[in-house]
């Protein structure tokens, strides 16, 4: 099957709308595999290089709703999305390794159009990491590369997230409405504590601080309280 | 090795997990569209395709899908990355 990126983009408009016909649906198909092949050659790559105890290497594929949730939240059109083919990389380390993992990633892909998106400078919402997009042709993909408290906190709010809506995590305030009081309090509270620690970590992987322990005591609490609360309210 | 899993946004948990081996790249990616198609709840219940070396391995990186909690409901063969 040929593709253009104007095709992709009309596929695009369709999964948005939520009504895909079935040559839409063979061409959503056929996508995903040519996404899934790119996604193979990048973690291939990635394991080869980083896959033994010192980092944990993973690779996602994102499925249709997904997909059509990021479409309709964003501006981005489908041939722009480059997370569809999420690669994950976390480190054992700080800065100074996720610096020289990202230039590891660079050169492992420099026969692909390769650029670096560095959420430490610019944090998406209190997300931090190095994203290094990958393209090949038509097709996008990411790898993410994350230290441990980097990791520990998108973990944190990706948990918090399920109880006060996944907005939390592109912006908008956490949903707190329907619990009890006590349980609305907890949760609030667990919100701001996890945009703070989100600070105190930038502060201290700079050296700022030195309070990592502390950092991820914090993060474990928050995460460990989720699972409380959901197994009272759920 | 590659996996999908079926999990539940609403209770932080997995309905359901598929293993294949490196070599089932296609047949995972049918079933992928097969649970794409036969999911009635797309908002609350997220299909995912993993890739990587070991279930361990994912426990470290997408440990929302693999805790303990999120995997009390279906069979683990899961040995703890920590």
């Amino acid at each position: 099957m040929e593709l253009s990126r104007a095709r992709i983009d009309r596929l695009g408009e369709a999964i948005k709308s939520g009504e895909l016909n079935d040559v839409d649906q063979s061409v959503f198909n056929y996508l995903r595999s040519q996404w899934a092949e790119l996604g193979n050659e990048i973690s291939k790559k990635l394991i080869l290089e980083f896959g033994n105890d010192e980092f944990g290497v993973s690779l996602r594929l994102k499925n249709l709703e997904t997909i059509r949730a990021k479409l309709l939240r964003t501006t981005l059109r489908l041939s722009s999305l480059r997370d569809v083919v999420g690669a994950r990389i976390v480190i054992n380390e700080g800065l100074s390794l996720q610096n020289d993992s990202v230039l590891r990633s660079v050169a492992l892909f420099e026969d692909y159009a390769v650029k670096i998106i560095d959420r430490r400078e610019f944090p998406s919402f209190g997300y931090r990491a190095v994203h290094v997009e990958v393209r090949q042709g038509l097709y996008l993909g990411e790898i993410q590369i994350r230290t441990p408290l980097q990791h520990e906190w998108a973990r944190s709010m990706e948990s918090l997230a399920r109880l006060v809506g996944r907005d939390v995590r592109y912006g908008g305030g956490p949903v707190v409405d329907t619990y009890s009081p006590v349980v609305h309090n907890l949760l609030l509270n667990s919100y701001r504590n996890l945009v703070e620690l989100g600070r105190r970590i930038e502060m201290s992987e700079v050296g700022v601080l030195n309070d990592t322990a502390e950092l991820f005591q914090g993060l474990i609490t928050i995460k460990s309280l989720v699972i409380e609360i959901e197994k009272k309210v759920r | 090795m590659i996996v999908i899993v079926q999990f539940r946004r609403s209770t932080g948990k997995l309905i359901g997990i598929d293993r294949f081996c490196d070599e089932d790249f296609w047949p995972s990616l049918d079933r992928l569209a097969e649970l794409d198609r036969q999911n009635t709840e797309p908002q609350d219940v997220e299909v995912v395709r993993l890739t990587s070396q070991s279930e361990a391995m994912l426990a470290r990186t997408h440990g929302n899908y693999f805790s303990e909690y999120a995997m009390s409901n279906v069979q683990t063969d899961v040995v703890k990355a920590e």
